[in-house]
């Protein structure tokens, strides 16, 4: 298993940390994610809510797949079920040829919200994973650094997350992340708390650091513009209950410029493309929701 | 047209508040530490002001009892005398007062405090794992917590005598409950980010225990365990004025019974140093172990 932290060392000057570890080429090295068939629901006090209809998407490996969608459309219930986090009530999900687990070592997770532990230093919050994996010390140590450095938090590695700002605290979550070297990254909403610019600067990060990397993503988003900034794929999903409604190729080359794409006639094009399916199922969500108000 | 040109000004602060926010929120953490230092150089200079303040209220509330008593305004033989009570303090401090009774007290506040935390923070995490044996005690709990402990310091002497144990047991029946749900309150307040991120990550449910629950319990704890012990003293004082040989409790009865008001005060004095000096020490450690968390100084 290769994994960010190899390739990222590099850009981190530190050479040797993970001498094992085989530099990376550039290649696909995630595994492909097939969901077949697909279906959640849930008992609540309302009685059954079907929160995803029968889906199947198959992402190849490497690929990196973004999903737009109305809230509440099941987009992070599919995301749990490629994760692991909940088990399907009917069809299969695999990873690879296995079914997803929980805390799999090749897993990483992004959330909207950082989840850092307060009374952990950065560099406390970017060790826990491999503490939990009981990575001896000295490696731990090591690998924190180089990771710190790729995201380019080197100098506060010691600060707590009272003391860093938003945008800060989600990339020591990305270097949480990364620490481990998942060939699959699932992300939620991961940049969406963050204010514009530190958006930007976060999908300039990203995309620099995947694209040396190209383990297979899953992201969740609601901006349309964020997911053909980074996606090889965007994939529409439709208001609850959620279904798939269309996929559409991002064919912008890489490595793409971010700071570029504004002024990149393809990527309106593809905006306007996608908007105007997405934009329905905004709009229908959003009528409904008008008249159960006022009913 | 009139109403519009008089709702724009009041747009503008809110936007350049907006602004300035973001600027702070993406400005490094260094930029932050002038603003910090120079609340640290205002704090130090209230001090001195603050400790003016506190010579200024002990001496006006201690002159006035001394002057009122002095001119009969009040009985000396029931309030005492502030000059007196700080001879009898001396004393205090220098004689068996400190030395026995209020030895006897702390050794006695702290065996049956310290042992009750151990037991309260113990049975809470014990409890915690399990929400069918948690439902099965509350129900008890919830009655004996109720219960005015006091009620068992006769109980207590008649099972355990008039010595040491008596008293451990009372300040412990109080102490207990303190902690454990101090302890219940910082297990259940556990972040569900982080459980979540603990899933993600695979970890063992010994280690969802150890990195996840437990320090994010620690202040809670910590409020219990500082609470804990001052109404450990109070069960100790308690159990010793109803019957014992030594603690400044027994010290407290007699000497009221004897109208020796300045000793009484003195007593109170010694009483009330022995529990701010623990208290103090509860209060440095945790500081130490929540430096993370510079808003969170709850005073007991």
């Amino acid at each position: 298993m290769t994994g960010a932290v190899a390739i990222l060392q590099e850009s981190a000057g530190r050479p040797g940390v993970l001498a094992a570890t085989p530099k990376s080429t550039g290649e696909a090295e995630g595994a492909g994610i097939r969901v077949q068939n697909v279906e959640h629901a849930y008992e609540s006090e309302q009685g059954i809510v079907q929160a995803l209809l029968p889906t199947s998407l198959v992402i190849e490996p490497g690929e990196f797949v973004a999903i737009v969608g109305p809230s509440g459309c099941g987009k992070t219930t599919l995301l749990s079920l490629v994760g692991g986090l909940v088990q399907p009530t009917r069809g299969e999900v695999l990873i690879g040829s296995r079914v997803p687990q929980v805390g799999a070592p090749d897993l990483g997770y992004l959330f909207a919200r950082d989840g850092l532990l307060p009374w952990r230093t950065a560099a406390g919050n970017v060790a826990l994973p491999l503490e939990i994996r009981s990575v001896a010390r000295s490696e731990r140590e090591a690998r924190v650094a180089a990771t710190l450095a790729v995201v380019g938090l080197s100098d506060f590695a010691d600060s707590h997350p009272s003391q860093l700002s938003q945008g800060m605290r989600q990339r020591v979550a990305l270097a949480r992340m990364l620490v481990t070297e998942p060939t699959t990254l699932l992300m939620d909403e991961p940049f969406s708390a963050l204010d514009a610019q530190t958006r930007l600067l976060m999908h300039l990060h990203f995309l620099k650091i995947w694209e040396q990397h190209k383990s297979t993503v899953l992201l969740i988003t609601h901006d349309l513009g964020e997911a053909i900034t980074l996606a090889d794929r965007v994939v529409v999903f439709s208001r609850r209950p959620g279904r798939i409604k269309g996929s559409y190729k991002v064919d912008i080359p890489r490595p793409r410029r971010v700071a570029d794409l504004q002024a990149n006639a393809h990527f309106h094009d593809l905006f306007r493309e996608i908007w105007t399916i997405l934009e329905d199922e905004l709009v229908q969500g959003h009528d409904s929701w008008e008249s159960k108000a006022s009913k | 047209m009139m109403l519009t040109q008089k709702e724009a000004p009041p747009a503008r602060p809110a936007a350049i508040a907006n602004d300035a926010r973001r600027a702070s929120n993406l400005a490094p953490a260094g930029r932050r530490a002038p603003v910090r230092s120079a609340a640290k150089h205002a704090s130090s200079r209230n001090l001195l002001l603050v400790m003016i303040g506190w010579v200024a209220v002990f001496v006006g509330i201690a002159g006035a009892w001394q002057l009122a008593a002095m001119h009969g305004v009040i009985n000396p033989v029931f309030t005492g005398m502030p000059t007196r009570i700080g001879t009898k303090f001396i004393e205090a401090i220098t004689g068996p007062a400190l030395s026995v009774d209020a030895r006897a007290t702390v050794i006695a506040a702290l065996i049956g405090a310290g042992a009750a935390s151990v037991l309260g923070i113990g049975s809470a995490f014990v409890l915690a794992q399990s929400d069918v044996w948690r439902r099965i005690f509350d129900p008890y709990f919830t009655v004996l917590n109720g219960l005015p402990r006091v009620a068992l310091a006769p109980l207590f002497l008649l099972w355990f005598g008039i010595g040491l144990m008596s008293k451990i047991m009372l300040a412990a029946s109080i102490t207990f409950f303190v902690t454990f749900y101090n302890t219940m309150v910082g297990v259940d307040s556990v972040d569900r980010d982080h459980l979540l991120l603990a899933r993600a990550m695979g970890a063992s449910r010994l280690q969802v225990f150890l990195k996840f629950v437990v320090p994010s319990a620690v202040p809670s704890i910590f409020n219990g365990l500082q609470l804990g012990f001052v109404y450990g003293m109070l069960g100790t004082v308690a159990s010793e004025m109803l019957a014992g040989e030594h603690g400044l409790g027994v010290l407290l009865t007699r000497q009221a019974a004897l109208f020796q008001m300045d000793e009484y005060f003195a007593t109170l004095m010694l009483l009330a140093l022995a529990t701010t000096a623990i208290s103090g020490t509860l209060e440095f450690i945790r500081r130490r172990l929540l430096r993370w968390q510079r808003a969170h100084v709850v005073k007991v």
